[in-house]
């Protein structure tokens, strides 16, 4: 094989590879821009078997949010006095799954909300938010992220679980206190999966 | 087939003459009795006159609902003869089919024949449905006559008063054309349709519900709840349907003769599959469920969109479908509600967020660039939300409507308030290569959201669509950043992703959606 051979062979390879990385760039940017990318097998099968490892929703999470809520209440009151309170209904949703485990049979977290009619002055919110986050670190919820409004009237604190749920402190106009709790498999849902696996 | 049209048409006559005499002889009846004051005087006279006079409007009434008899006739009879006329070309087709069959050795490995086999099998399935169809139409006109006659103690005024510009009950809004029939209805805008579903009986309704529920959970201006009964009624018949169609096909077909048709009918099943894992969330309506075309249409609210003064319709770009995209946009669509609940510091009742796979968006990014996929999808969007404003429990000036367009969608959701007379309030795109071009309703407020590392960025200077969202155009962009001050986290949204729960992004789109403007955070160049 003469030098020109070994040279076109040279340029071939590198006009393929190229093609070939180009194809995968492509690939990898439609999915992303298309949303295609819907969760793989393993990555279902890996959150049905950490689900699997835990406790079950009714013995870990139900009930859980609307104690937490009553205890943000209860303390945000005795530092500012009553507060006239409108609550949402307590809804079993999958909130607190992330969407890989929110595609899982029985997945589901609780959230419990409830709207303070009172209006706190700056530094009042400042105090709210540590009363919050206080409260929250002992349920387990402690990774803060916080937004402002545009008009800096408004913050609120987002307190995250490593588990995914989370817990909100809103105040503005009135103070926003919600919980969700970590997701979790109902009872029937692990004895259904364990039987199987039987 | 021993329908006989010419039939079915000269009873719609005899009806018709029937219903002239009715009417005219209740008009005779009470003129007579009003005249008779004129030379017959007593205490009980007036009492006798008074008596007497429904009579003329009970006849009058009567002879309006036997008109809409003779027009569902006269419209099933034309159906059916329209349909045996394809019956005959069918036949005629199925004798060459047979003709054919017969001469080969053994038709069942020629793939044209089989192919042949399969296409007559279609026809007559689908003959068969619009036969069925047809009859339903006509029931149901007929059952939505006589039920409320039977409710209300002989009255057939039970209709109240007719959609606004179709007149009232002396001026033609008997006329069934403009009442009942699946053409006058597809024909009608939102309100209208809205109007006349208000002025049904309830018995009326639930004949509509139970003998069309196809066309009542597909007609935008049908309230909410009435929808998502309808659509939910029609799945497990529809996924009964498809299964046992794609079941009923051979190796060959499924795999070589009829792939397209395989894949169609898989994609169907796993879209009603994507459908139930919605549904099953709870608090959920199904507005949109349409199998009949190539595709699957669907979408699902959260929350009841009648009763929330917060409406927002999120609707998905490149690569959006109902089989691969509804779970996903359902769970957006479910944390955004409850975020612009917080947000807009009001109950969860008060926000309503619909996921919208309504049209058939580009599957890849290469057909992206082509602006066709909105151009098609535009009224379609354009009617629901026409619709949700037609049944929402708020007057026009209290609703706050807000459209949402990830990616392609902006051009979509763009395209659809170039009507001025749109209900939308805000429309928000994010992830945008290009808008369709203005000018747009301008009572619409107009957002947008561009993160700092999506790659549609590359759509945008590359110029693949001429019109962007720009601020001399009274646009707003809003900030997308996240920032740490005081050793706080403020999050940024990242690559093409827009909804993620707890970014700046979320949290704009939803001070938007909660009505909130005040609270927006504007981007600021430079930052």
């Amino acid at each position: 094989m003469g030098p020109r051979s070994w040279a076109a062979l040279v340029l071939g390879i590198v006009i393929i590879g190229g093609l070939i990385w180009g194809g995968v760039q492509v690939v990898r940017i439609n999915d992303e821009l298309t949303g295609s990318g819907l969760p793989q097998v393993s990555e279902v099968e890996a959150a049905r078997v950490r689900l699997l490892s835990l406790g079950s929703f009714e013995e870990e999470a139900e009930g859980t949010s609307s104690v937490l809520v009553a205890e943000l209440r209860a303390t945000l009151e005795a530092e500012f006095g009553p507060i006239v309170w409108e609550h949402d209904p307590v809804r079993q949703s999958a909130g607190g799954c992330s969407s890989v485990e929110s595609t899982l049979d029985g997945a589901v977290s609780e959230r419990s909300r409830s709207l303070g009619l009172m209006t706190l002055d700056s530094e009042q919110k400042s105090r709210a938010s540590e009363l919050v986050a206080e409260v929250s670190a002992r349920y387990g919820f402690s990774e803060l992220t916080t937004i402002i409004s545009g008009d800096g009237s408004q913050r609120v604190d987002d307190l995250r679980s490593p588990g995914g749920g989370v817990v909100t402190l809103v105040v503005g106009r009135s103070v926003g206190v919600s919980a969700t709790t970590d997701c979790r498999l109902t009872r029937e849902q692990i004895s259904l999966l364990r039987s199987e696996a039987w | 087939m021993a329908l006989d049209a010419s039939a079915i048409s000269d009873g719609a006559v005899d009806l018709r003459r029937a219903a002239g005499r009715v009417g005219d002889d209740g008009v005779q009846v009470s003129n007579g009795w009003r005249a008779l004051t004129d030379v017959y005087q007593s205490p009980v006279a007036p009492v006798l006159v008074t008596a007497m006079e429904p009579v003329g409007q009970g006849a009058s009434e009567m002879s309006g609902a036997m008109q809409t008899a003779t027009v569902a006739l006269d419209d099933y009879a034309r159906a059916i003869s329209s349909l045996q006329t394809r019956r005959h070309s069918v036949a005629v087709d199925a004798e060459v089919f047979a003709r054919a069959a017969t001469a080969s050795p053994d038709w069942r490995i020629e793939p044209a024949l089989r192919a042949h086999q399969s296409s007559l099998q279609q026809s007559v399935a689908t003959l068969e449905s619009d036969f069925d169809d047809a009859r339903q139409q006509c029931v149901a006109v007929l059952d939505g006559i006589v039920t409320p006659a039977v409710q209300t103690t002989g009255s057939f005024a039970s209709t109240g008063q007719g959609p606004e510009g179709l007149g009232g009950p002396g001026d033609g809004w008997w006329d069934p054309r403009h009442l009942f029939t699946r053409s006058s209805l597809d024909a009608m805008s939102p309100a209208e349709v809205n109007a006349w579903w208000t002025s049904l009986s309830p018995a009326a309704r639930a004949t509509y519900l139970t003998t069309s529920p196809q066309m009542i959970g597909g007609l935008d201006g049908i309230p909410a709840a009435v929808r998502d009964a309808a659509n939910r009624s029609r799945l497990d018949r529809e996924l009964a349907r498809l299964t046992a169609e794609r079941d009923a096909m051979g190796f060959f077909e499924r795999n070589v003769a009829q792939r397209t048709l395989s894949d169609e009918l898989n994609e169907k099943i796993d879209a009603i599959t994507a459908i139930y894992e919605a549904l099953r969330k709870g608090d959920r309506q199904l507005l949109v469920f349409d199998v009949s075309g190539r595709e699957a249409f669907a979408a699902v609210g959260v929350g009841d969109v009648d009763a929330a003064l917060n409406v927002s319709v999120l609707v998905g770009g490149t690569g959006t479908s109902v089989e691969s995209g509804l779970v996903q946009l359902d769970q957006d669509s479910m944390k955004m509600r409850e975020r612009a609940a917080e947000i807009g510091e009001v109950s969860l009742m008060e926000v309503a967020v619909v996921g919208w796979v309504g049209y058939r968006a580009p599957s890849a990014l290469w057909l992206a660039h082509d602006p066709r996929y909105a151009v098609n999808g535009r009224a379609d969007l354009e009617s629901f939300v026409q619709g949700v404003g037609a049944t929402s429990i708020h007057p026009s000036k209290d609703l706050n409507l807000t459209l949402g367009g990830h990616s392609y969608a902006a051009m979509l959701v763009t395209s659809s308030v170039l009507d001025a007379t749109t209900p939308v309030d805000s429309i928000a795109t994010y992830g945008t290569p290009g808008i369709a071009s203005g000018p747009f309703a301008p009572q619409v407020d107009k957002y947008w959201l561009a993160n700092s590392d999506d790659p549609i960025r590359a759509a945008v200077v590359a110029g693949v669509f001429t019109d962007q969202p720009n601020v001399d155009d009274g646009w707003t962009e809003l900030d997308t950043s996240q920032r740490e001050i005081g050793g706080t986290t403020y999050l940024r949204g990242n690559d093409h992703k827009y909804l993620q729960d707890g970014s700046m992004t979320q949290y704009n789109l939803a001070a938007l959606i909660a009505g909130r403007k005040d609270l927006l955070v504007p981007y600021e160049s430079g930052k």
